[in-house]
């Protein structure tokens, strides 16, 4: 019997849990689901009693559905940015503070004043956000002294988590970096940025790579969990980190981009180079920095993708859910490239890479009275799929020259979307047909950690794709041309959404009325 | 009891309406108009296919009718431009070009040489443009020099139908003002046009005030028709001025807003606009069909069509959402619509911006805005546009601010549209439901003609076609005024250079479709 290796990913609402054997195929899978409290308007808490308790049941299941495979490593994936605060003996004095917390917007904003903003980013690579580790524990120490004067050690989500498993308490250079406390560079804490939010270095973990053992299950959770005590955990990474790898993203000409409710557009880099403008975020990657061997990642982040096609069937069409965008793709397939002279900009909710613009509005330009549904439905899936290569743009200022995409997330399911992508950024598009790769990515730290392969290798030869497209030369020309349209559209749609803005933000807000009516095929 | 016969040959449709002297219709019928369609930008009629379907309408009205021999009346109200030649038998020898048909475009410019945009202005009082009946009588000379030549009259449509009904060709002011070939101000043919032109002066009719008479139904016609030979054929006139008669639309200081698949707001004036610039605004102006008065007009081409088309997108092109539904919805959403708003120029836009190129564009979505929403934003969008081309108007001097406007056509059903629009224009709506508003004022002027009414107002007055008055909502009002000044009036500007960017790339790229089809 080959080995096993357990993956596990904490995500936001759950934690995900792999059995995958030595090739890469997943044996056994198992999830549970954990509460995020709101105590307060824009907060955001979890209570990592909960996450174990999730962990006890995801393991569990996974275990068991492997048919009790014997797990030789476990390794970790983990929600970025959050903090869990622990006193002595390390026990938790707070609940976590995640990274969908809104409390601490001042604190990011005087943190960056205080180090200037463009050399916080030189030194951790990113922008200080509210919900980020750095800004909370400022927060902290000064809206709850009590509570800081007693913590002996903050730590992100996984790391908390493997510290349950293991006892041993460390972190990795991603999680290090996501937490914005890390000279991303050099992979160490950093003075300048420690000193900036006033923490001493001794209530930081060490940072080991993330492919290397931190410790091993202890003799209480393992019994507790079923796992063998003394078997090996790795390091482990940040999700986003973590999902590169299990998608095989491993060098930097690859690019990935995850079409979800938002987009993410990420590409590892060899070297150290942030985007000062602070439009998109460079973290340390799971890969140690070396020749062929990316230690950091860009990443840019699309705010409305998936859920601009979800507003046009819920909100705007009023399709039944089922079946709905297959009818809708198979409608955007009757128009053609440009939507016969109909742009959408999908700034629904606001856009961050690369506009960092939370007042931008969406629109549809060019409308004549021919326009149909097709024309409609394309021109949002063109806009969004403009905005994603937008945000490719800024990561492009900053030395990304990616040759091919690696896509996934909802959008990467309709082979419209994806001959729509290749079409757009003139590039190949292989759609990820591994599922779940951010747990998948925590295997494979958890094998590399204990066989002499590197995480890279291990990377290329698990992931899977489907059998690629290709950009069409004419479309591509096509959609440049559009696209530098789309690109001058923003600034001056941009001044009058400003207004409306301002406008409908000075206006109570209507209650919702109810919305019996749905339209039928 | 006497009845009115009134004629509306329109764009799309042709009616004959019989009406009682009080307004109310009595038997109508209509059919399609017959158009023919070359090639893109042209368009054609030919003139014994309209006059056929004019006789089946007036047959069609006439079968509903309990004794024919009442009809003490005819006039003819038509769509303005268009015309045809007639030889000396007074048959055509040439097709009618439509009034929107843009072949003669390099009639127009050789005219702007010739004779120059600002005299032609100054005299006719219109802003030069393809559509203007002297570019297509020059059209028929250069390109059929044989049926030119043959030609002893020519007719606009209206006239047309009225000399095949008594044998009396007139061209009435309203007709005449769209022709280039009138002195606007002095209402007769413009010698200087002609001659430098090159058109003889004896192509043309008389010029009469609408509601003159002309003739009776002669007996050939009556034979086709079966009106009696004893009904007076009247001078009618353009179409939508005889609809502004029918409302009571005639002197400074009133105004009409007719909704229907356009739009329209036309003013009266007691003298003509002076300033080209209104012609440089998409404004055009004429002469009223009696009563010596004048208006000046701003169309809003895709206002109906806005609603249609939004009706289609949330329904399907098959069965479009009902109307009432939509209405519904819209009501549903607040004022302001979320902050949605939408640019109805799906065509082309409106005064006072002269840009065919121009686009629709729905803006300030978010993801609070849906179904709703979207549907207010239509409308909002469209009573903004209207008060948009109200607005510059009140800058000429000629213009006499209005307190009220009067309302007709079938989109004055919405009632939600009217309070948005008594809201964001700060008037009364006054609501008149004439039926059928151009055949009822061209019935008016047969029966002025006739003698069935001693004057214009004795006409206006003898009508009993109901009205009701929408006001404005003053927490509305305050709201809307904030929105139009400081964001609708931006939005054009704006979205202008992106709506031309768009058309210029989508003409790009079916260029290139055509050479490499670009299928998935």
């Amino acid at each position: 019997m080959s080995d096993h290796y357990l993956g596990l990913d904490l995500g936001t609402s759950s934690i995900k849990a792999l059995v995958v054997d030595d090739d890469g195929q997943v044996k056994g899978t198992g999830t549970a689901e954990y509460p995020t409290s709101r105590p307060q308007p824009g907060w955001a808490e979890q209570d990592p009693d909960d996450w174990w308790r999730a962990t006890l049941e995801a393991v569990q299941q996974a275990v068991g559905w492997s048919g009790s495979a014997a797990i030789a490593s476990v390794g970790f994936s983990g929600q970025m940015h959050g903090v869990s605060f622990l006193g002595e003996n390390d026990r938790p004095l707070y609940p976590a503070v995640i990274w969908a917390d809104q409390r601490s917007e001042r604190q990011a904003q005087a943190v960056t004043e205080k180090v200037g903003a463009e050399r916080l980013i030189e030194i951790s690579g990113s922008p200080l956000v509210t919900g980020f580790l750095a800004a909370t524990v400022v927060w902290m120490q000064e809206q709850k002294s009590s509570i800081w004067w007693r913590t002996k050690r903050i730590l992100s989500p996984k790391d908390e988590l493997r510290r349950r498993l293991t006892g041993v308490i460390a972190t990795d250079p991603g999680d290090g970096s996501a937490a914005l406390l890390l000279d991303a560079r050099w992979r160490n804490w950093s003075p300048v940025l420690l000193d900036a939010v006033e923490t001493p270095s001794i209530v930081l973990p060490s940072i080991r790579p993330s492919a290397a053992v931190a410790g091993e299950v202890s003799v209480q959770s393992g019994s507790e969990l079923g796992l063998a005590s003394g078997t090996p955990v790795a390091t482990g990474t940040g999700d986003a980190a973590s999902g590169l790898l299990g998608a095989g993203i491993v060098d930097a000409e690859t690019l990935f981009l995850s079409l979800s409710t938002g987009a993410q557009v990420m590409v590892p880099s060899e070297v150290f180079q942030p985007d000062l403008a602070g439009r998109t975020h460079t973290f340390c990657s799971a890969l140690e920095p070396g020749p062929d061997s990316p230690g950091w990642y860009q990443m840019g982040a699309t705010l409305v993708a998936g859920m601009a096609m979800q507003w046009l069937r819920d909100e705007v069409l009023r399709l039944p859910p089922a079946g709905a965008f297959e009818l809708m793709t198979s409608w955007a397939a009757q128009s053609g490239p440009g939507a016969n002279g109909l742009l959408f900009l999908p700034y629904l909710v606001g856009e961050r890479t690369p506009h960092m613009d939370a007042r931008a509005r969406g629109a549809f330009l060019g409308l004549t009275p021919q326009h149909t549904s097709g024309d409609i439905v394309r021109a949002v899936m063109e806009g969004v799929t403009f905005a994603c290569r937008d945000a490719l743009a800024a990561l492009e200022s900053t030395g990304a020259e990616p040759k091919r995409i690696v896509m996934a997330g909802g959008g990467a399911r309709s082979p419209l979307w994806r001959q729509m992508v290749a079409d757009v950024f003139g590039l190949p598009v292989f759609g990820l047909t591994t599922a779940d790769q951010a747990a998948i990515g925590a295997a494979i730290l958890a094998k590399a950690s204990v066989r002499n392969e590197s995480p890279i290798d291990i990377a290329r030869s698990w992931a899977r794709y489907d059998g690629g497209t290709e950009p069409s030369t004419s479309r591509t020309v096509m959609y440049q041309d559009i696209y530098a349209m789309f690109k001058e559209a923003y600034e001056p749609v941009a001044r009058v959404s400003h207004r409306l803005a301002a406008w409908s933000e000075a206006r109570p807000r209507p209650a919702l009325t109810p919305r019996p009516i749905r339209k039928q095929g | 009891m006497t009845y009115l016969l009134g004629i509306d040959v329109g764009t799309t449709s042709i009616k004959s309406v019989v009406y009682r002297p009080d307004g109310s219709a009595v038997a109508s019928s209509a059919r399609p108009t017959p158009t023919h369609v070359p090639q893109p930008r042209w368009a054609y009629y030919r003139p014994r296919e309209l006059w056929q379907t004019v006789l089946e309408t007036i047959r069609g009205a006439l079968a509903e009718v309990d004794d024919p021999s009442r009809i003490a009346s005819v006039a003819v109200a038509s769509v303005a431009e268009a015309g045809v030649l007639l030889d000396e038998n007074g048959d055509p020898t040439t097709d009618i070009i439509a009034w929107y048909d843009t072949r003669t475009k390099p009639q127009s410019d050789w005219l702007g040489e010739t004779i120059g945009a600002d005299v032609l202005f100054e005299r006719s009082g219109l802003s030069l443009q393809p559509i203007f009946s002297l570019n297509k009588i020059l059209w028929h000379m250069e390109h059929e020099p044989g049926a030119f030549a043959r030609a002893r009259q020519w007719l606009l449509i209206a006239d047309y139908i009225a000399y095949r009904l008594c044998g009396e060709g007139a061209t009435d002011y309203s007709l005449g003002s769209r022709t280039l070939m009138m002195h606007l101000s002095e209402k007769r043919w413009d010698d200087r046009t002609l001659a430098e032109a090159g058109v003889d002066r004896s192509l043309l009719p008389p010029l009469v005030q609408g509601g003159t008479r002309l003739g009776t139904v002669t007996g050939k016609a009556s034979l086709e028709t079966g009106l009696p030979t004893t009904a007076q054929v009247s001078a009618g006139g353009h179409d939508h001025v005889c609809g502004a008669l029918a409302a009571g639309v005639m002197r400074p200081g009133q105004i009409l807003n007719s909704l229907g698949t356009a739009e329209a707001v036309f003013v009266p004036l007691a003298t003509p606009l002076m300033d080209p610039r209104a012609g440089r605004q998409g404004y055009t102006q004429g002469a009223l069909v009696t009563g010596g008065g004048y208006y000046v007009f701003g169309g809003q081409y895709t206002s109906g069509a806005s609603v249609d088309w939004l009706r289609r997108l949330l329904g399907t092109d098959d069965d479009p959402l009902a109307y009432d539904l939509l209405v519904e919805r819209a009501a549903r959403a607040p004022v302001g619509s979320l902050g949605a708003m939408f640019l109805p120029h799906l065509r082309m836009a409106n005064p006072p911006y002269e840009d065919s190129r121009s686009r629709g564009a729905l803006i300030g979505l978010t993801a609070d805005v849906g179904n709703d929403a979207v549907a207010r934003a239509v409308l909002e969008g469209l009573a903004f546009e209207s008060f948009n081309t109200i607005e510059p108007l009140l800058d000429y001097p000629q213009v006499v601010p209005p307190t009220s406007v009067k309302a007709i056509g079938g989109g004055t059903r919405n009632d939600l549209l009217m309070s948005i629009k008594a809201s964001v224009t700060g008037m009364d709506h006054h609501i008149i439901d004439a039926e059928e508003a151009t055949a009822l004022g061209a019935a008016m002027l047969g029966g002025i003609g006739a003698g069935v009414y001693g004057s214009v107002d004795e006409a206006v007055a003898a009508m009993s076609y109901g009205q009701r008055t929408v006001s404005p909502n003053p927490g509305d009002a305050e709201i809307y005024g904030d929105i139009y000044r400081n964001v609708y009036r931006q939005i054009y500007p704006v979205i202008a250079p992106l709506s031309h960017a768009i058309g210029d790339a989508q003409a790009r790229i079916a260029q290139r479709m055509d050479i490499e089809p670009a299928a998935e």
